[in-house]
């Protein structure tokens, strides 16, 4: 997957979870201070990757992410290291 | 100091045979089913292949999409009819305190959609496929807390979980409610949405389910049919609602409770706790046996339990019971258990709007055990003036509520 497909999976995951309307999700977005992520939606939303993605994000890991972009770059360097 | 009185002044109501009042109505009146074949899983191993379900059910025609979709249907169905009774009820929210507005709803059994989805899911892939939100869409309470939050109602919030009484209970503890000066208004009801494979085979094992067609009162009745939908009344302190001048259905005015303390499945036989029950919501209402029009039954189509009813009904109303029309709606919609007393309620209330008393369909065979006025298989004109309705349930509970054409 490359980071394009991964941003669109986030920002679908975030729609989902948040109610977003389509199209709005930017990359600069703060989860919690831009999109109002608060720590219940912040579970849903990488339950949502997860579940969708297949893969494992650690709860240590989720928590050092701040905005969308983060979290999409975590997602792709670790497709990526599955991949190596 | 005199009682608050408390009036109905809105309703909402989703049925197997109708959503909205409008369409549940003309439904109602023209004896029309809404029960057919079950499709949404293989039921060739269960005994009962039918179910009363609701169809074209469209979440987000009431509510935005995003909240539909993390929500269990019992929960959606709870917010549409309150949205429903809102609407209808005409309540500004400019004129409402939330600190003041209750919600009291019932429900028997949970979010059974998600509840069975989730097991599946972790039996098959482990405890890592369960969602965060999990319990919050299963749990009975989840439909009052979201119409809290849809709705800002900020004062009493309950759920009453006790089977297929739950929603009379919810509308009589609103009324109590009501009176004590603890909320102006408050949405009452309940909602359901049991039609999944685990609650089927666990009805199918206890064998109390019909093969053929809900026939309550009829000598050939072979047990219910399982139904699911919502129903949300507005209840109002009387005041209240003619301050704003408010359209009022019906005034709720009594609500009686008993217990048989005997068995957890069977009724008991000769009827009288829940003969009791609907003596304390006559007492409860101050009014006579003779006052009563219309009676809307439990009438489940068991065996036990409309022979059961139909002795409780004589032991209230003594030679008169022959004399007063007594229905089951639920030959049309099925049993939406813990919805089925608050769904019977709006036919109730409808009953008295339009002096109509909705039949009891599927009926063909007298049963000398059952030998009432049951309405068969077609509506009736009739002067409704004042309604009881019935909801009995498992552990032998009773709730029984009074519904009256409002007078000053």
């Amino acid at each position: 997957m490359n980071f394009d497909e991964i941003e669109k999976q986030v920002a679908k995951s975030l729609e989902n979870v948040i109610g977003v309307k389509k199209g709005n999700i930017k990359l600069e977005q703060r989860l919690r201070e831009d999109l109002g992520v608060d720590s219940f939606s912040s579970l849903e939303l990488f339950f949502e990757l997860e579940d969708s993605l297949g893969i494992k994000i650690p709860d240590a890991e989720a928590k050092k992410m701040a905005t969308v972009r983060d979290v999409a770059a975590y997602i792709h360097n670790a497709c990526a290291a599955e991949k190596r | 100091m005199k009682q608050r009185r408390v009036v109905i002044t809105g309703l909402g109501v989703i049925a197997a045979n109708g959503i909205g009042k409008k369409a549940f109505w003309d439904a109602n009146c023209n004896g029309v089913s809404g029960v057919g074949p079950i499709k949404a899983f293989d039921a060739s191993c269960f005994r009962s292949k039918i179910a009363g379900y609701v169809n074209n059910f469209e979440p987000s025609k009431y509510m935005e999409e995003v909240t539909a979709s993390k929500i269990d249907r019992f929960s959606q169905f709870a917010i549409a009819c309150t949205k429903m009774a809102l609407d209808d009820s005409r309540l500004p929210s400019s004129s409402k305190d939330p600190y003041r507005v209750g919600v009291f709803l019932g429900s028997g059994l949970g979010g059974m959609f998600f509840y069975e989805k989730q097991i599946l899911a972790m039996q098959e892939f482990g405890h890592s496929k369960t969602h965060p939100a999990s319990l919050l869409r299963v749990m009975p309470s989840a439909p009052s807390a979201h119409v809290s939050i849809e709705f800002n109602c900020r004062g009493p919030n309950l759920t009453i979980s006790t089977a297929c009484s739950s929603s009379n209970h919810a509308i009589g503890q609103a009324l109590e409610t009501i009176r004590q000066n603890k909320a102006d208004v408050i949405f009452a009801g309940g909602t359901e949405s049991p039609l999944v494979f685990y609650t089927f085979a666990g009805f199918d094992a206890l064998r109390v389910m019909s093969t053929q067609a809900c026939r309550p009162f009829d000598r050939e009745r072979d047990g219910f049919v399982m139904g699911e939908g919502a129903a949300i009344l507005v209840l109002e302190e009387l005041g209240h609602a003619l301050e704003r001048k408010a359209k009022i259905y019906a005034e709720l005015s009594g609500y009686g409770a008993s217990c048989a303390a005997g068995h957890m499945v069977m009724p008991e036989p000769k009827g009288k706790d829940a003969a009791r029950a609907m003596a304390l919501a006559l007492k409860d209402a101050c009014l006579k046996p003779q006052d009563v029009d219309y009676i809307n039954a439990h009438g489940t189509a068991t065996q036990a339990n409309d022979k059961a009813e139909t002795k409780a009904i004589k032991e209230v109303f003594g030679k008169n019971a022959y004399k007063i029309p007594v229905s089951s709606t639920k030959s049309m919609i099925g049993h939406a258990m813990g919805a089925a007393g608050a769904i019977e309620a709006v036919a109730s209330c409808l009953a008295i709007e339009h002096n109509v008393i909705p039949p009891t369909i599927n009926y063909h065979t007298p049963d000398p055990d059952c030998d009432l006025d049951y309405v068969p298989n077609k509506g009736r004109k009739h002067q409704v003036d004042v309604v009881l309705s019935n909801a009995f349930a498992f552990g032998g509970n009773n709730a029984s509520v009074i519904l009256k054409r409002y007078e000053r």
